[in-house]
């Protein structure tokens, strides 16, 4: 996860201003990067939403053909060690990996968004509260933390999206805070102030629209974060377990399957790479898109000076 | 190799073939799981074509394995992580007997066992087993039977020894009438004395010592085996162990030569299977345990000078239920999922052909202790029609809900079992509720039965005692841990499992062990054996002498191999 | 400025003693076996557990101070297990661990990775990340540009363990390399082969890090490239890398530092992949391990000098701060 403090604060500076989306049509022109992005968020939202279509196989149907079994016609991304289809496990991977960064990157943002704006526009005694809570979260071992929930909870997708949320949760108060701090003396923000609106009209309705643009940006990046998070885990053998099912679908995971190929790799090069491929697309793609949605709604970085 | 000279001192020993038939099973029959760890790989062990080795054997060099277990897990007492591939370079045993080679025994600190009656063993110590030089303070003197002694006082002493089960129910006594004897005897016969006494786990004897200095068997290693720990700070947690040939050592080899060869033994912690395969590819390390067969080829393809050998794992993973628990306190829903197994599945995809057999209640390593595969084709079938038949006639229902607990673990084909398992219990009319647990938490409700059923992680077995035991009232520890046998519902069940110990005699023995497995089959066991595997250990070609097809007996002749390099 | 400083360290100070008693709790209020029973192991009997639970005091009540319902509602206990841990936390044997040896023993033969392995991986991210953010933003929308922030995301996209693996795979299945894999190696005995240990996984440790502080100094570069004190220093016909070099990069290291403070907390999460992989026996590797069996001794001393370090780093972040931009004033 150290890979997100970077791009948050990369995030930082920028200033959201109304009226970006119309620029939106100009930049894809412009940032072909962003528009790559785009494309691969495009197919994977296809992949997850039509899985049970697109996939020749229930991806833990068991010896769908030979074991470890090279791409052909019948099995596009060959098979897995127990027969099971590539193919149909990477398609229903998109599912179950974005569901598990969606869910956790909205869980985190959401509570780290809503505690970053009380700390910073209220101040005084909540602002410390939050703030020396968030020094404690930053210095407590995400992993204790992990371990601590699953014998709380059982070692479970829900466990993890928690766990990972939870991490996410801390960055984010500490970035709004910030954002928040700095909009709090905006010119606009005063003039407000000036004609007599109240605190929550303030807050709601001059300073949020303006952090949502933030956590937006912030979210669409740490998204690449939450998937990498969740093949790590897998590979300390803290991921989810196999067998398990959420939402009606076999929880199948990107990071589980390499995790596990890796055992078998170099002899079965095959069963590693496609869902290798896909972690490696998505979080670039993710990254290409939040690198791309700064832009827009910071006009002083459009790339044009 | 020097098979000769041992088959030769069999023959004078005076136990009869019938007798020696009779504990074919091996060495430690401690239960075991081989849980978060996994004993690395220096397993020399194997099929039955010895080396040949090319050449006059050379003195000197280093040989380096690579250990994947914590160092916590050393003490052959209470553990079987590391000791086995520790211990047996470093300390003595009595006698260790192959399980592969029923008639190969290994002589070591006993140069000769008498049996005056079925009770009573007596072990001659042989002179001249001389302590290493050392920088403990122990003298360098012979062993002799007061260190026996000390050892099975430690035993007795320790309530978490593996071999407990062992000392509380059948060990009646031991004593020294004179330095040079060590007599023991057991409460009424019992067929697996030598193997629980006799192996590389839990059978190897430090110096007495030890025990009256209280020195830690994970700090230190002395003793009057081939090798010991001179250099200090060589074995530890973080540095793992290098052990230096002990000058003193008193075997000779065929030819006369100065056991061991090999000058330094290095054991080093690699506990990811990538650096360990990379390590051993480019000759850090000196072997490797290939995944499978299909890895091995691989490996031997790219580099055809390595040297395989082929051994089957004394280890399987097993379905448990809880038979005090609804609703597996009904025999017809026990059998329901004995018959919902299809075991052949489960080799063929879990280490593909060849690469394993399914087991029946006594797993297939251990020869003719299982049953026939035509036998096991008709005792437990796979048939899940029948399973949910049997489910209809005592529910109902064609299906039920049942709950199963499982360690999340990564440990070596744990996960891909899973799988197989649901599928297969799905489609014989179980609805398996699954509740993986951490390993941890998953231990403690294992230990003390507190669940309605199990998918385990491996176990290690090397005599046929244990896994009958899990049958029995008592449990695999006889202490009423992990106690989920149906002998505590059927006392005909207890009287057979009771009766394949107390059979002395070989032949009767082995029947007493089929015929108890027989009786269990019958009102539907609660403890499974899924399948055991076969295991492949690589070695650079320069290794020489490597000691196969005895079983784990072959760790004790180590001290024979040698390395063909400068 | 001072006044500052030492108002961080106090509160510091009591956030160490609030983590160390949050560590603490929840260890022992976690369901799940505890490390006596994991200890106790197979063969475990009640009355041997109790023995274990005792020998590792784990029976004593927690605080000093218990407060039950029944009386005495207050009590005062003089052996307790936080207080005891506490004293054990300075000194130097720092209790024992699960094999019953000094945790500051095990500390000092693993240290020494670790803290190599970091102060490489952190070269690794500045000599990396730095110049190749200059050149993005200097070269921005070229195809150089394209190519550099491309290879940044590259190396945000790819799993630690993955990247990792293959550098260690691809060069002994190529050319039959492999770096020092079984035993960890002084770079005072042998500096060559140190090097060859510690460098590969540096670099992907670092990967990660670098691709990061170079999206970053590129924006920063960007954002100070195009305010109004560099247009001045143009307009006074400076040359353009001296315009660079001087001004816009000293102003625009200044986010870089903050963020290289807090990833020096990260990495040592990705130290525990990369420790694995390449066979270090580091503190990552170790800090896994008491956290899978339950270690409570290594898990919460471990706990507590890591938060030391993370808080530390980020006062030292902070003044560094002030250092670089005089503007930044602490009261």
């Amino acid at each position: 996860m150290e890979a997100t403090s970077a791009t948050l604060t990369d995030a930082f500076e920028l200033q959201p201003k109304v009226g970006a989306w119309r620029r939106t049509g100009l930049l894809i022109r412009d940032n072909p990067l962003a528009f790559f992005g785009v494309l691969v968020v495009l197919v994977l939202a296809i992949a997850a939403i039509f899985a049970p279509l697109i996939a020749p196989y229930p991806p833990d149907e068991l010896a769908t053909g030979p074991r470890n079994a090279d791409p052909t016609w019948g099995h596009l991304f060959g098979t897995e060690d127990l027969g099971r289809d590539m193919f149909s496990r990477v398609v229903f991977g998109a599912r179950i990996s974005l569901i598990v960064g969606f869910s956790a990157v909205i869980f985190g943002t959401v509570i780290g968004t809503v505690m970053g704006i009380s700390s910073g526009y209220a101040g005084g005694i909540v602002d410390t509260m939050v703030q020396r809570t968030v020094d404690l979260a930053i210095a407590f071992p995400a992993l204790l933390l992990l371990l601590i929930l699953r014998q709380v909870l059982g070692p479970s997708v829900q466990t993890l999206i928690i766990a990972i949320g939870i991490a996410i949760i801390f960055p984010i108060t500490r970035i709004v805070r910030g954002a928040v701090l700095s909009e709090r003396n905006n010119q606009y923000v005063e003039a407000a102030r000036a004609l007599g609106a109240s605190t929550p009209r303030i807050l709601f309705v001059h300073i949020a629209p303006n952090i949502a643009a933030l956590s937006i940006v912030i979210a669409t990046t740490l998204l690449g974060t939450a998937i990498l998070a969740e093949a790590a885990l897998a590979f300390l053998g803290l991921g989810i377990p196999e067998g398990q099912e959420f939402l009606g679908s076999p929880a199948v995971t990107w990071g589980k399957d390499v995790s596990r190929a890796r055992n078998s790799f170099p002899v079965h090069i095959w069963w590693a790479f496609f869902p290798g491929l896909a972690i490696t697309l998505t979080v670039l793609g993710f990254n290409l898109l939040g690198d791309g949605l700064r832009d827009i709604f910071d006009p002083r970085l459009r790339g044009r000076l | 190799m020097a098979t000769k000279s041992y088959w030769d001192r069999i023959r004078r020993q005076r136990l009869t073939r019938r007798k020696m038939l009779a504990v074919t099973g091996v060495s430690a029959a401690g239960l075991a799981i081989a849980a978060a760890c996994g004993g690395g790989d220096d397993d020399p062990d194997g099929g039955a074509t010895p080396t040949e080795a090319s050449g006059a054997p050379r003195f000197g060099g280093r040989y380096t394995y690579a250990i994947a277990a914590d160092w916590g897990t050393i003490d052959p007492v209470t553990s079987v992580g590391l000791g086995p591939g520790i211990f047996p370079r470093i300390y003595n045993v009595l006698v260790d007997r192959s399980r592969l080679q029923p008639d190969f025994t290994y002589f070591d600190l006993a140069e000769k066992v008498e049996q005056p009656d079925e009770e009573t063993y007596l072990f001659t110590i042989r002179p001249g087993v001389k302590i290493a030089p050392n920088t403990l303070g122990i003298e360098e003197r012979d062993m002799d039977a007061a260190d026996a002694m000390a050892w099975f006082d430690r035993i007795e002493a320790d309530e978490s020894a593996l071999q407990r089960s062992f000392t509380t129910q059948w060990l009646d006594s031991v004593s020294a009438p004179d330095a040079m004897t060590f007599e023991l005897k057991t409460a009424g016969p019992y067929a697996y004395t030598l193997f629980r006494i006799g192996a590389p786990l839990g059978g190897t004897m430090p110096p007495r010592e030890f025990f009256e200095q209280d020195i830690s068997l994970t700090d230190q290693g002395v003793g009057a085996g081939p090798w010991a720990v001179i250099e200090p700070g060589s074995y530890s947690n973080t540095g793992g162990m290098v052990v230096q040939r002990n000058p003193n050592y008193y075997r000779k080899a065929e030819n006369g030569d100065t056991l061991p060869y090999i000058d330094t033994v290095e054991a080093v912690r690699i506990s990811d299977r990538q650096p360990r395969r990379a390590a051993f590819i480019d000759g850090q390390i000196d072997n490797y345990g290939a995944e499978d067969r299909e890895e091995a080829d691989g490996l031997l393809s790219e580099n055809p000078d390595f040297f395989v050998t082929e051994n089957p794992a004394n280890t399987f993973i097993s379905f448990t239920m809880n038979p005090t628990r609804e609703p597996w306190t009904d025999d017809r829903i026990r059998k329901a999922a004995l018959f919902a197994l299809n075991r052949q599945e489960f080799v063929d995809l879990v280490v593909g052909e060849g690469g394993g057999r399914p087991n029946g209640l006594v797993h297939w390593p251990l020869g003719d202790f299982a049953l026939s595969p035509e036998e096991l084709e008709e005792l437990q079938p796979y048939d899940p029609a029948e399973s949910r038949r049997l489910i209809q006639a005592a529910t109902g229902s064609d299906s039920i809900d049942i709950p199963v607990i499982y360690p999340v673990s990564d440990i070596q084909f744990h996960d891909k079992h899973l799988p197989i398992f649901l599928k297969q219990m799905a489609d014989a009319g179980f609805n398996v509720q699954e509740e993986p647990q951490d390993f941890t938490t998953w231990l403690g409700n294992y230990t003390t039965v507190s669940y309605d059923a199990s998918l385990s992680l491996n176990q290690i077995y090397e005599t046929a005692e244990i896994p009958l035991d899990w049958h029995a009232a008592l449990g695999p520890q006889g202490d009423g841990n992990f106690a989920i046998g149906i002998g505590s519902i059927f006392p005909e069940v207890e009287e057979a499992i009771l009766a394949s110990k107390r059979e002395t005699d070989a032949e009767a023995q082995i029947e007493a062990v089929l015929s108890a497995q027989r009786v269990i089959y019958d009102k539907g066991p609660a403890f499974l054996p899924i399948m055991s595997w076969t295991g492949f250990t690589m070695y650079q070609p320069y290794v020489k002498n490597i000691p196969q097809g005895l079983g784990g007996t072959g760790l004790f002749l180590t001290n024979e191999m040698w390395l063909d390099k400068a | 400025m001072r006044d500052y400083v030492i108002r961080r360290l106090l509160q510091g100070g009591v956030l160490l003693v609030v983590l160390s008693v949050a560590v603490f709790i929840l260890l022992r209020i976690a369901p799940g076996a505890d490390p006596a029973i994991i200890k106790c192991g197979l063969g475990c009997t009640e009355e041997r557990l109790e023995a274990i639970r005792e020998d590792l005091g784990l029976n004593n009540p927690y605080f000093p101070i218990s407060i039950e319902s029944s009386a005495p509602v207050v009590s005062f206990n003089g052996t307790n297990q936080y207080w005891t841990w506490i004293q054990e936390l300075f000194s130097g044997s720092l209790g024992l661990d699960w094999n019953q040896e000094p945790v500051g023993d095990e500390l000092k033969a693993r240290l020494p990775a670790t803290v190599e392995l970091l102060i490489i991986t952190i070269i690794v991210t500045v000599l990396l990340g730095v110049p190749f953010g200059i050149i993005s933003a200097v070269y921005r929308n070229s195809p150089t540009d394209y190519g550099v922030r491309l290879g940044a995301i590259l190396g945000l996209a790819i799993p630690n363990f993955w990247l990792a693996t293959l550098v260690i795979l691809i060069p002994i299945q190529m050319w039959g390399y492999a770096p020092p894999l079984i035993k960890t190696i002084s770079f005072f005995d042998n500096p060559w082969d140190n090097l060859r240990q510690f460098v590969p996984p540096a670099l992907v440790l670092g990967a990660v890090s670098a691709a990061g502080v170079m999206r970053l100094t590129r924006s920063s570069m960007l954002e100070v490239m195009r305010q109004d004190f560099i247009r001045t220093a143009r307009s006074k016909g400076l040359k353009e890398r001296i315009v660079i070099g001087r001004h816009a990069l000293k102003n625009s290291v200044i986010p870089v530092v903050t963020v290289l403070g807090l990833q020096i907390a990260g990495l040592l999460g990705g130290a525990v992949i990369v420790e694995t992989v390449f066979n270090i026996q580091g503190v990552g590797f170790y800090f896994l391990g008491a956290l899978v069996r339950k270690d409570y001794q290594v898990v919460q001393t471990l706990t507590v000098y890591i938060g030391a370090i993370v808080i530390m780093l980020n006062l030292m972040v902070d003044i560094l701060y002030a250092w670089l931009d005089p503007r930044i004033r602490y009261s």
